[in-house]
């Protein structure tokens, strides 16, 4: 089920009025459902998969902490391996295939392994490393394993952050589900805003520039260098404001019921470097490869060197966490690299002016390296690289897609982003409860989100980008 | 409890008040050659052009026609009302842009009805893919009455066709503001130029929109209950863009509909005698030589004969 989608309104107040309803201890079970419900919208059987790996690490959990340390060690090994092939088998299998019938091909070999026709389940990527940070937590001595079947499948399974995060970890989010919340007035007052917020940037936003966005990657070499680079930076906003305003619909929905997730973007594009950029763009994520990836690696505890390469593995699988393509895995460690080479040269941005240039930078670096994780193929995002580079004039005539997308269109998209990049920061904050405002301001703030996405809401067109990973 | 039901009272009152103000200036204020509206809002369509022009003539007379042409572009740029004239047939043609079943029910509901006996109902298989909200906002800004804007509005509802209710709703003597040049007249409009070049389309799948498939049954249905004649038709297409793969799709989902509704299909789709790119003018529409060559066609078509001239 879709967040922009007429069910999920439908979906969302019956939710919660019957959380609040029911008595407490049957709250969990009606939320499991519910969530079951919400995956069960995409495609139906592929719940089996959540619940295999829900139910060998719930097994695993409990081994590893009945168990001493060697045997432990095994159970934790067995679940991480366990949990990694499903997400080898539905998201890498078809990829490793395919590279492997390439380079059987370049060297003469006349054999080639059949791919499987399946679809990834959808968020695949994002439940398997919630429920990795739970064993691993416990082995850790961090959490308790959970004894209650249903209240762990709750953890992995909880709807809002099901699909596309923020990957949360059990210490923040498993007592909440034995805390007993009641309707609360503050609660359902911050958790609307910034679901009417996440819904604005989401369809206001994001799928108006993708309406522009899509058939210019689609049809890179059949327009002008101009529309290229309109693209590319209609693209670094459309990602932004799809998947953050997908965080915060669904922190904004699990506040409503007084749960609280993490926190997932701090106005990432205001950052004067590539590793400021990554402490505020999907925190989540980028935390999880700290605590689980970076430091197990070594960190930056053993000289510099390592510390480089550790980023440097620590970005490129990042790059494939995010899809089975090289374009991702580019993607990742180019952002390695640049990391390594801010931390190497010891680059820092200090004084206004300077801030503001690094600012710029940061955002033209990022939105470049975006054309990699955007297109669909190697062969694209050079393609498009060498448009910008060349200024590729339009050759011949415009395909038929364009015809509704006129000048004045896209001069309507242009005029719309900059409304929101002046607003941005303002109402983030105003949302987040950082910044003091009249609570009548606040009203009138939020009728003028809601009229606009009646007015200028794309609905129902485009799926959450972060949901194919 | 209170507090909350009073203060979302409040931010959905004042979110109305945004809504109705912002539609008001979009629907007025002119920005260079057009409204607002159709800068800023999604989907919205320009009023006028070919479906202001259309209406306009269709209710400016009463006259009862010897047949009626409905269905996309294909329509309205494909049956030349000058040449069924020459062969002694009255036609008007109230084909509209990317006109699907639903737009075309309420058409025939709200004006067609009594209008003609004979209904030529133009097939173009990827108008049975679409949703059609672009062919029925084009549609609730160019009938003449509110009601019939409002048919179009229930027949499938969403926020995009209540946004251009409202627009319609809120225009102050709205002008044509995209006149269309090619009109002619009884709907007719004649498409100019060669066909420059071949874009290759998708011609892999056919995904029918299972809604449109039967509102088009419901409404022959209806054209049949009420003693109405009806043909299908489709005019060529050049033969270059390899669409038999899609055609054929498209005729498996179709041919059980039309062996249901027992009304006859003439279907020129891959007819190719005489069409090359000199009767196009673009991929998928005719020009003045393709729409001759094909008038000639149907009136010299038995099956289409015993229907419009019996």
């Amino acid at each position: 089920m879709l967040f922009n989608s007429i069910e999920f309104f439908l979906f969302f107040p019956i939710v919660t009025a019957l959380y609040f309803l029911l008595p407490h201890q049957w709250r969990w079970l009606m939320l499991l459902i519910a969530s079951c419900v919400f995956y069960m919208f995409f495609v139906p059987a592929y719940i089996f998969i959540l619940l295999a790996t829900i139910l060998v690490d719930y097994v695993a959990a409990i081994q590893i902490e009945k168990k001493s340390k060697p045997h432990a060690r095994r159970w934790l090994i067995g679940s991480i391996i366990s949990t990694c092939l499903i997400l080898a088998v539905f998201k890498y299998f078809n990829f490793f295939i395919g590279n492997f019938n390439g380079i059987a091909n370049l060297i003469g070999w006349n054999y080639s392994l059949n791919t499987l026709s399946i679809l990834l389940p959808i968020g695949l990527s994002f439940h398997t490393f919630q429920s990795l940070s739970y064993v691993v937590e416990v082995y850790r001595g961090n959490q308790k394993a959970e004894r209650h079947f249903g209240i762990y499948s709750l953890y992995v399974m909880f709807y809002p952050q099901l699909v596309a995060g923020p990957i949360e970890r059990p210490q923040n989010v498993l007592h909440q589900f034995r805390e007993k919340h009641s309707l609360n007035y503050l609660d359902v007052s911050k958790g609307v805003q910034r679901i009417v917020w996440g819904l604005f940037k989401k369809v206001v936003i994001a799928d108006n520039l993708a309406q522009f966005v899509s058939p210019v990657y689609e049809h890179a070499g059949a327009v002008s260098w101009m529309y290229l680079s309109i693209a590319v930076v209609f693209f670094s906003f459309q990602i932004y404001c799809d998947f953050s305003g997908y965080s915060d619909i669904a922190i904004g929905a699990a506040r409503v019921m007084g749960f609280r997730l993490m926190e997932n973007f701090k106005l990432p594009y205001r950052s004067a470097g590539v590793g400021m950029f990554w402490s505020k763009w999907h925190i989540s994520l980028s935390t999880w490869f700290r605590d689980y990836v970076y430091i197990p690696l070594g960190g930056n505890r053993k000289g510099a060197t390592r510390t480089s390469l550790n980023l440097f593995i620590v970005f490129a699988i990042s790059g494939f966490w995010h899809g089975a393509n090289w374009t991702f895995v580019v993607w990742g460690m180019a952002h390695g690299l640049w990391l390594v080479l801010e931390n190497r040269m010891n680059v820092r941005w200090e004084g206004k002016l300077k801030i503001l240039l690094g600012t710029v930078l940061t955002f033209a670096g990022v939105s470049f390296l975006w054309i990699f994780f955007r297109a669909s193929s190697f062969e694209q995002a050079i393609g498009i690289i060498k448009g910008i580079a060349t200024f590729q004039s339009q050759p011949g005539f415009l395909p038929s897609v364009f015809v509704p997308l006129n000048g004045a269109v896209i001069i309507g998209k242009i005029l719309l982003l900059l409304v929101f990049v002046l607003i941005d920061r303002k109402v983030t904050e105003i949302v987040l409860g950082t910044r003091a405002i009249r609570s009548n301001r606040k009203m009138w703030l939020l009728a003028i989100l809601l009229a606009s996405l009646a007015l200028f809401g794309q609905w129902g067109k485009v799926d959450f980008i972060y949901f194919q990973f | 409890m209170k507090l909350m039901i009073r203060n979302s009272l409040k931010v959905l009152l004042a979110a109305l008040a945004i809504y109705v103000a912002v539609i008001f200036i979009f629907s007025n204020v002119q920005l260079i050659d057009r409204r607002m509206s159709s800068y800023f809002l999604p989907n919205m369509q320009r009023n006028g052009g070919q479906e202001m022009q259309m209406m306009r003539d269709l209710t400016s007379n009463q006259i009862k026609y010897d047949a009626i042409v409905l269905g996309s572009s294909h329509a309205y740029r494909g049956y030349d009302p000058r040449i069924f004239e020459q062969a002694g047939v009255s036609l008007f043609n109230a084909g509209t842009s990317a006109q699907n079943a639903k737009g075309s029910f309420v058409l025939y509901n709200e004006y067609l009805r009594d209008r003609s006996d004979v209904f030529i109902l133009d097939i173009y298989d990827p108008v049975f893919e679409l949703e059609g909200t672009e062919s029925n906002m084009r549609l609730i800004q160019n009938v003449p009455t509110n009601e019939a804007a409002l048919a179009l509005v229930q027949q499938e509802f969403n926020i995009y066709k209540l946004n251009a209710l409202a627009v319609r709703l809120a225009s102050i003597n709205p002008t044509d503001e995209a006149p269309n040049a090619d009109y002619i007249k009884n709907g007719f409009c004649e498409k100019k130029g060669i066909l420059y070049a071949v874009e290759p389309l998708n011609d892999s799948v056919f995904d029918a929109n299972e809604e449109m498939l039967v509102a088009f049954e419901k409404m022959v249905k209806q054209m049949q209950a009420d003693g109405k004649r009806v043909v299908l038709c489709s005019h060529p297409l050049p033969a270059s863009l390899g669409l038999h793969n899609y055609h054929d799709k498209f005729l498996s989902r179709f041919a059980p509909i039309i062996e249901r509704l027992g009304v006859p299909y003439i279907d020129f789709t891959y007819y190719t005698e005489g069409f090359g790119i000199n009767e196009f003018a673009d991929i998928s529409h005719m020009n003045k030589q393709g729409v001759e060559l094909y008038n000639q066609l149907l009136l010299q078509n038995t099956t289409f004969r015993e229907v419009v001239i019996p």
